[in-house]
């Protein structure tokens, strides 16, 4: 049997995209230079093929060119930032700089360091694998939605193993993968991930992907659903040791959702949906008011460290003030965030001298300023405008897709998760699985 | 679209690829120019956006700490004191450091406290607190109600400065009692996260209790605590803040003079970019001294730095 070229590329696509769920889980979370670079050539490869194969020629889907766009967009910004003539070569030791920030006058402005330590192409090589992950993937799930669910299947498969290396790491002590020793500390590291912030939000979409499942395979079959069930209390109790409050209140929160779904669904036959949403929100509502009634917030708010977040949000709103229509160049926060916070004349004093601005939506603004996060904000619209157009085929089940998404862009919110290669690619997996999941319930 | 998209990655992607594999460590090419700064008497980058005034308040300072006049000294101290209050103080950082080092030669702790207070906060401001333990005069001041006023706001300071007087004046003071003083010191001090197991939290410091002992000339306890810092066991107890605690470790004996302990600490770490980091960081503080500079020459991090300058 010939297979013709086409054909071929789709089979290559297909292991590529399996192979890049796998990298993504079990190669270091893509922080360092050496562990992102395989994945930006998978994902090179995983479009070429992708586009080898035909599958994106009769594709019409507002989110798929809004995407690609943008990656047009994010190539020439991070071109002009990269080989920016005025841009500042910055040589530190303990945080004393060689130059005065003075020197960078020009829009779009950058700094001249090396690809190891972070700089603007460094940001750009991150951005477009996750990108073109992404595109790949819709394009591969939109020809086929039985493939999606496999994918779906692998990356919970990944992810519940990840999970249980990393319970069994804090409780007997493992090293970290592959004895690489941390940049900072050995302390902070999860399972494949250098950090458990990171760690906890990529268990927890893998959380609510197999929530997913154990409600779509529970006509088909009690069994499996019984086994996804059991593959989501591995992954809390994963997320749980991760000891990130953001994640473990995300993970909470997913439980909720998963609750009042399924609650739902067995009492949809005597409560219309209305009714159901008003009872729920009154319930959180009463919840919400009662907890404040206890000293639960203000127990954990020193645990949250609210104070301190604050105060670098603080500082970033300063700097991107400074910059606000081209931003500082990727990865430049690093360079620039600790000498505003030591030449700033505020007498708001951090812990330690911070590096990011540790809020994804702060740190993109800061290093794309107005502009990238323009194309950032009309990916995310839309792809909910794309949900909404499929709304007459979404199922109760798709909430925890949906859920399992928007739980890590709230937690990106108040931390830098999007800016963790194994997470972005999975974060844009989730979009995708969230979507073609919704169309897929057409077809089933 | 797609087509285009495809041929500029065909494009971009081995102009990544090439970058990549041919980048220069940045990290080695500092500590580089460091070492042709202090060993080949070539220039310091970082002295060259200070402006003047500032850049000659060091050496104004010896001067006059020097010649013995100490009206005259304590006049200069005071013009210093503001020409650096009103200053870019994360760029005079280096300046601060060496004028408290002065300034506690001079035995003058009224002044060195405030100086304390315009650096920027760091492991290496925390270790220059703990090495004014072997001065008697500022030990007294620091338990004082006019120095406790001054670091109100600055209780990490204040805990390494009375740390230090508590462990050199007690003459009688047990293994606990050290223990218990010096638990908070890695999560204060250091900054680093409680990962480690609340039993061993205080044994994260024996590289700091071993110097603080050598710089105070006790030196069978400076001994018993080096040895105690070195053990395999210390070691798999810290394994947790491996980075943190050797930073620690090199840092200290650098502190008391021991270089050859900390030429051989950096030696034994695993080749990564942590280490180029750590090495970056303590290679001026190395190299400054001949007893040091002899220590470095002989160790194998020094072969790569000097083999790659070619």
């Amino acid at each position: 049997m010939s297979l013709s070229p086409k054909i071929f590329c789709a089979y290559v696509a297909r292991i590529l995209l399996f192979l890049q769920i796998f990298l993504a889980t079990w190669l270091c979370s893509g922080t360092r230079t050496e562990h992102f670079v395989p994945m930006f050539i998978v994902s090179v490869l995983l479009f070429l093929t992708t586009n080898l194969s035909g599958y994106f020629s009769d594709i019409k889907s507002p989110f798929l060119k809004t995407l690609t766009i943008s990656t047009f967009a994010f190539i020439i910004l991070a071109v002009i930032q990269y080989f920016n003539v005025y841009a500042e070569f910055i040589k530190l030791e303990d945080y004393s700089y060689t130059k005065n920030f003075d020197f960078i006058k020009y829009l779009p402005s950058s700094v001249k360091a090396p690809f190891d330590n972070g700089n603007a192409l460094s940001a750009l090589t991150v951005l477009l694998t996750a990108f073109l992950t992404t595109i790949s993937a819709y394009a591969i799930f939109n020809k086929s939605i039985r493939f999606t669910y496999v994918s779906i299947y692998w990356f919970i498969a990944n992810a519940v193993c990840m999970g249980i290396f990393a319970i069994c790491q804090r409780l007997y002590g493992f090293p970290f993968m592959y004895n690489i020793p941390s940049l900072t500390s050995m302390g902070a590291f999860y399972g494949s991930f250098f950090l458990e912030n990171a760690a906890g939000t990529f268990l927890n979409m893998a959380f609510a992907s197999s929530l997913f499942c154990v409600m779509y395979v529970f006509k088909k079959s009690k069994l499996l659903s019984l086994i996804f069930f059991t593959v989501a209390i591995a992954l809390s109790i994963s997320v749980y040791f991760s000891k990130s409050n953001a994640a473990i209140l995300l993970m909470i929160f997913q439980w909720i959702i998963f609750g009042l779904t399924t609650s739902y669904i067995i009492t949809r036959k005597y409560i219309h949906l209305p009714v159901f949403v008003g009872i729920v929100t009154i319930s959180i509502l009463i919840g919400i008011i009662s907890l404040g009634f206890t000293d639960f917030v203000l127990k954990h708010k020193e645990n949250l460290n609210v104070n301190e977040r604050l105060k670098i949000y603080e500082y970033s709103c300063d700097i991107i003030e400074k910059r606000p229509i081209l931003g500082w160049g990727g990865d430049c926060s690093q360079y620039v965030f600790p000498k505003f916070y030591l030449t700033s004349q505020s007498n708001k004093k951090l812990y330690e001298v911070p590096q990011h601005s540790h809020s994804d939506i702060l740190e993109y603004l800061l290093t794309y300023g107005i502009v990238g996060a323009i194309f950032l904000f009309s990916a995310g619209i839309s792809w909910l405008a794309e949900i909404f157009k499929y709304r007459k085929y979404f199922r109760p089940q798709n909430c925890m897709l949906l859920g399992g998404t928007l739980c890590c862009i709230f937690h990106s919110a108040v931390d830098m998760e999007l800016h963790i290669l194994a997470t972005m690619i999975v974060f844009g997996l989730m979009s995708v699985f969230t979507i073609s999941t919704v169309r897929g319930n057409n077809d089933v | 679209m797609y087509n285009l998209l495809s041929f500029i990655l065909c494009i971009l992607t081995p102009i990544i690829v090439y970058i990549v594999y041919t980048q220069t460590d940045v990290n080695l090419k500092i500590s580089q120019s460091i070492y042709n700064e202090i060993v080949n008497n070539g220039n310091n980058p970082q002295n060259d956006s200070l402006s003047k005034p500032i850049k000659s308040i060091e050496s104004n300072l010896r001067k006059h700490f020097e010649s013995g006049n100490k009206d005259k000294f304590k006049m200069e101290v005071y013009t210093s004191y503001l020409l650096i209050k009103n200053y870019d103080k994360a760029k005079a950082n280096q300046i601060i450091f060496n004028c408290i080092k002065i300034l506690k030669d001079a035995e003058f702790p009224e002044m060195l406290v405030r100086f304390f207070l315009l650096a920027n906060y760091s492991d290496d401001l925390a270790l220059l607190a703990y090495s004014c333990s072997d001065n008697e005069k500022i030990m007294k001041y620091v338990n004082t109600k006019e120095a406790k006023d001054i670091l109100k706001d600055y209780p990490k300071i204040r805990l390494a400065f009375l740390n230090a007087r508590n462990l050199t004046q007690n003459k009688n003071i047990t293994d606990e009692q050290i223990e218990k003083m010096f638990y908070y010191v890695g999560t204060h001090n250091f900054n680093v996260p409680y990962k480690i197991k609340s039993e061993h939290r205080a044994h994260f410091s024996y590289p700091l209790i071993a110097s603080i002992f050598k710089i105070n000339g006790n030196l069978e306890q400076y001994k018993r605590y080096k040895e105690k810092s070195l053990s395999e066991k210390q070691m798999q107890n810290m394994n947790c803040v491996y980075w943190e605690y050797m930073s620690l470790l090199i840092k200290s004996y650098i502190l008391c003079g021991d270089y050859d302990t900390s030429v051989n600490a950096i030696d034994s770490l695993p080749d990564c970019t942590a280490k180029d980091v750590l090495i970056r960081r303590v290679l001026r503080k190395l190299i400054r001294t001949e007893s040091g500079k002899r220590a470095t020459e002989k160790s194998e991090f020094i072969k790569k730095i000097k083999s790659n300058n070619k």
